[in-house]
């Protein structure tokens, strides 16, 4: 016979036993479905979650600065290891790859209110924070490059709604407290979604002119600075350039980087793991199908000794037996991935939907649903297509 | 031509070994038609089992066609037997989820035929057993004797050398053993087959050319048409 024979035999047989098919059919489907579910969720999941992240703009930079214990000022920070915001605009200008630098400092003062404390950081910062990490405002303006050492300071959209409850409408031209220094209120932000390359929450914090940050604090230094490159930029050759010019001008400093290709990779690995132990919870359910398949195709071969029997009487070999129920059980099981499969995206679809993934059809977990569910036909179709093979065809004539 | 020497099967059972057949020799000329008969439990089945490659023999040599056929492997065996051997049995055995032309088709679909002239040579195959028209009813649509005739085909239909029969009227009722011995024998004729056929009822056996007799596994007589007037 014929791999299409053998197809056609298949078909017939399981026809013939529609509700055990329909049965043993079932247990497939739900566990292809749930694989399929699973992993198309997780891979819209990790989607979205890089399609956040894109959205920043894949070409940032972190770099953040530790003065390191090993330098030779025993003082502790020195005012030469204090790499200054000239430096900082010498680095942009001295390495190519750089388009644009935002540096920012992060300060730890009492913030009142009209006599009412306000929880909340102070950060530093310059004009061009505010395209690098996009902050928009509601009202107002951000800090600008003339500001300077001027007392004037945006806040973050939580720390406007805390002076909200404090009974103020309108904040643009308020004075607020920072330590001992007063600021007006230049501008107010919108809410502020979160960039793993900032590591300061804008909402929860007031911003002020860099400059100025040295007014608050004696201590204040630049610590952090998100970089801008090009996006074909090579970034290790980038950081030994920084390494370079750190050593140089402010040796006592050590550099840590976070860029964004390597954020994206981590988090896409995070992701797999993530997918991969959905897909296994989905893979459970599947094993208790293949189970099924396994019991149905026992009880066929138990039922169907005799036919067996015939046709090796009549000349089919150990191996057209063991076709007839393999192709059976993968026949079955391919039925139930099709309808598993079907089943699974719409499900996921609906997940995203209502998530707010975004609707779509992945076809990694499309692939891997056909593929499991072939597999676990064969898997578990053989040990019952070999067992019928092995029959005696005398054994199973003898009249009982 | 059919040539066994010194034939033996030996079952295990639990243990303990149990000699069905001590030391058969036999020979059956092509074209022959033979009756076996013999008490029940004798090993008339077993016997022809080994002769139809079902089973193999526990010492002894078979020569099918001059090849010594006693030892060889399970696929070549189904070859043989898909080829050289075509089977009746008592209980027809026909697949019941199958039409009566489906299952005269079967043996040929194991050779490899294309179906359409599978289909072709089958529905010819009933046409001479009288069975063309109920060629789409399946077996439990048809009476004892049609679904022997249907079987018949199925053995018939891959043009066997031998037919091996193994108590083919045994389910019947007396009118229809006769219609379907004179099948046997009308197709023995017109196709020059070799046919064994195993049974209890002597009407039949005496129809046969030659019989011989099996009790306790061993033959205990021959007997040809020719030579026996005492019955
Ligand atoms: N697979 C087997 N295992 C053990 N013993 C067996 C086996 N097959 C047959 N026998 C035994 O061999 C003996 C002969 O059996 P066989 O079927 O050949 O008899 P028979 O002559 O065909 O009888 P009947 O006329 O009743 O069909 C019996 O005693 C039977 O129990
Ligand atoms: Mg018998």
């Amino acid at each position: 016979m014929n791999y299409s024979q053998y197809l056609r035999q298949a078909l017939d047989n399981l026809l013939s036993a529609k509700l055990r098919t329909f049965l043993a059919m079932l247990g497939i489907l739900v566990g292809t479905a749930s694989v399929v579910a699973l992993v198309s969720s997780g891979q819209s999941a990790t989607e979205k979650a890089l399609q956040q992240f894109k959205a920043l703009g894949t070409n940032l930079f972190a770099v953040s600065f530790y003065q390191s214990e090993s330098s030779g000022n025993s003082a502790g920070s020195s005012e030469e290891d204090k790499i200054s915001l000239e430096q900082v605009y010498k680095l942009k200008a001295q390495i190519k790859g750089i388009k644009g630098v935002s540096p920012y400092i992060s300060l730890y003062r009492p913030i009142n209110f009209l006599g009412h404390n306000v929880n909340g950081n102070i950060i530093g910062v310059t004009e061009t924070l505010q395209r690098t990490i996009r902050i928009n405002l509601m009202s107002g303006r951000f800090i600008s490059f003339l500001d300077r050492y001027s007392y004037f300071c945006v806040i973050g959209n939580k720390i406007y709604q805390d002076l909200q409850k404090l009974g103020v409408q309108d904040p643009i031209g308020k004075q607020i407290h920072l330590g001992e220094n007063m600021f007006t209120i230049v501008g107010v932000a919108e809410k502020w979604q979160e960039n793993s390359f900032f590591n300061q929450d804008v909402n929860g914090s007031i911003l002020i002119p860099l400059q100025a940050s040295y007014i608050l604090s004696k201590n204040a230094s630049i610590q952090n600075i998100v970089l801008r490159v090009d996006p074909k930029t090579d970034i290790p050759e980038l950081q030994d350039q920084i390494n370079a010019f750190v050593e140089r001008n402010v040796p006592g400093n050590k550099t840590f980087y976070r860029s964004a290709k390597e954020v994206i990779n981590t988090m896409k690995e995070q992701n797999q793991i993530f997918t991969l132990l959905l897909g296994f919870i989905g893979g459970i359910s599947l094993l208790v199908g293949g189970i099924g398949v396994m019991n149905v195709m026992l009880v066929s071969v138990a039922e169907r000794r005799r036919e067996i029997g015939i046709r090796m009487a009549i000349g089919a070999r150990r191996n057209d037996i063991r076709m007839m129920f393999l192709f059976e059980s993968i026949v079955l099981s391919l039925l139930g991935g099709v309808v598993g499969v079907v089943a699974g995206i719409v499900i996921s679809n609906m997940v995203a939907f209502f998530a707010g993934w975004g609707v779509g059809i992945f076809i990694f977990p499309v692939i891997l649903g056909f593929f499991v569910a072939a597999a676990t036909g064969i898997f578990f179709g053989y040990y019952p297509a070999y067992r019928a093979s092995q029959l005696d065809p005398i054994e199973t004539l003898r009249y009982e | 031509m059919i040539e066994l020497k010194g034939i033996t099967r030996t079952y295990m059972i639990g243990g303990t070994s149990q000699t069905i057949l001590h030391g058969i020799d036999l020979k059956v000329e092509d074209g022959e038609f033979l009756g076996i008969i013999g008490p029940s439990g004798s090993g008339k089945s077993t016997l022809m089992n080994i002769i139809g490659l079902l089973d193999r023999p526990t010492t002894g040599q078979y020569f099918l066609q001059d090849e010594d056929v006693a030892q060889l492997d399970d696929d070549r065996r189904s070859i043989i037997r898909n080829q050289f051997i075509g089977f009746v049995f008592q209980m027809f055995f026909l697949l019941p989820r199958l039409t009566a032309l489906e299952n005269v088709m079967l043996p040929l679909s194991y050779r490899g035929v294309p179906e359409a002239k599978a289909k072709e040579m089958s529905m010819q195959m009933l046409e001479r057993v009288e069975m063309a028209y109920r060629a789409d009813h399946k077996p439990s649509a048809l009476s004892g004797g049609q679904q022997q005739r249907v079987a018949i085909a199925r053995a018939l239909v891959g043009d066997p050398k031998v037919i091996l029969a193994d108590e083919p009227t045994g389910a019947l009722d007396s009118k229809t053993s006769q219609d379907v011995m004179n099948l046997f024998m009308k197709l023995q004729q017109e196709e020059k087959k070799t046919v064994v056929l195993i049974t209890h009822d002597m009407k039949i056996a005496d129809q046969c050319k030659r019989h011989i007799e099996v009790q306790d596994g061993r033959l205990v007589q021959e007997t040809s048409v020719g030579d026996q007037p005492n019955r």
